[in-house]
């Protein structure tokens, strides 16, 4: 745990200090540092917001908000949060122009509010359970399941349990009390269990057998 | 006596480990004797097991490649002097107010001809009109 925690305040020692130098020195390789370190996180997370199609250019406009709003990071948080901040807001219009251009239309297709939709992610029976262990098919059907959650509950649930951050880290970046937090990831997981339930029967099936 | 409901409530907490010692022995308790709820709470464990699992996808192309061009647009531009950049600003807005009166010209161009349509296509000659 103390192991955890000093590679935790390393890396945002770390972080601050590139953003300093950027700052400082207009130093690219700093912020290239930044830029490679947190592509792939951010990446994953857009990826869970706004689905396959969208996700790199999402990716690349968190960076741009990034680099032009370096100059108001002032460090009272860490530079992870306020990322990751910048990331939820920029996914969150993505969705709300979406939503917007197809009235009805969430992204990959589905409606954020949606039990209605849930029957769409409705396991093939024909799919066998080799193909649903398979990798990228998990991904794909976390993917569907996952798209059929409010966008905030996308969020709460890629934040927690795809990105283990802690609910103090979630408060920050979603701007919640640490007690809206907890209920509200709570409902987010029963959504998500609720939605993921036929695939989990299959898997279960499969490893009693 | 709490009910399955109230337990049911607690399940992320109690995974979590965020939950007092009192309140964490109360859902253990509960969970002990209703299998039910026991039932419930191995699926709930299974599920965030099975999601914690999944790898997280990662971009295929090399994105700072892509990035870089767009950062020297940005630094290129923070170069230029105030004086630039506000004629830029204002340049932008000129553009946004023209885009704007062209979009109202033309919406305006084509409320007139529904209007007038039926005029235009009157033919004062048809017995069929008159």
């Amino acid at each position: 745990m103390s192991q955890f925690v000093r590679e935790q305040a390393g890396s945002v020692d770390t972080d601050a200090v590139l953003v300093r130098k950027y700052r400082a020195t207009g130093d690219r390789t700093a912020f290239e540092a930044l830029y490679k370190k947190y592509q792939g996180p951010i990446f994953a997370l857009v990826h869970r917001m706004v689905g396959n199609e969208d996700a790199y250019d999402i990716t690349q406009e968190v960076f741009v908000k990034v680099l032009k709003a370096l100059g108001t990071f002032r460090g009272e948080s860490s530079f992870r949060t306020w990322i990751y901040t910048i990331a939820r807001n920029v996914c969150y219009n993505h969705c709300r122009d979406l939503k917007r251009k197809n009235s009805f239309e969430e992204p990959f297709g589905t409606n954020s509010d949606g039990d209605d939709e849930t029957a769409d992610c409705l396991p093939d029976p024909h799919l066998s359970v080799e193909k649903i262990t398979e990798t990228k098919e998990l991904q794909r059907v976390a993917g569907v399941v996952l798209a059929t959650l409010s966008p905030e509950q996308r969020m709460l649930i890629s934040l927690r349990d795809f990105d283990g951050m802690s609910y103090e880290e979630i408060g920050q970046i979603m701007d919640l009390s640490l007690a809206n937090v907890k209920s509200k990831i709570h409902r987010s997981r029963m959504a998500f269990k609720q939605a993921f339930q036929p695939y989990m029967d299959i898997l279960d099936d499969y490893f009693q057998e | 006596m709490v009910s399955c409901d109230d337990i049911r409530e607690e399940f992320s907490d109690f995974y979590d480990d965020r939950l007092d010692t009192d309140d964490k022995k109360r859902v253990a308790a509960h969970l002990g004797t209703c299998p039910r709820c026991s039932m419930e709470y191995r699926s709930f464990v299974r599920t965030l097991e099975v999601i914690r699992a999944i790898p997280a996808e990662q971009p295929v192309i090399d994105m700072w490649a892509e990035f870089a061009p767009q950062m020297d647009a940005y630094e290129a531009e923070q170069k230029f002097t105030l004086r630039e950049r506000v004629r830029r600003w204002w340049l932008q807005i000129a553009g946004r107010i023209s885009e704007g009166a062209i979009l109202y010209t033309d919406g305006l161009a084509q409320r007139t001809t529904r209007r007038f349509s039926k005029y235009l296509t009157h033919n004062p000659f048809s017995a069929k009109d008159r």
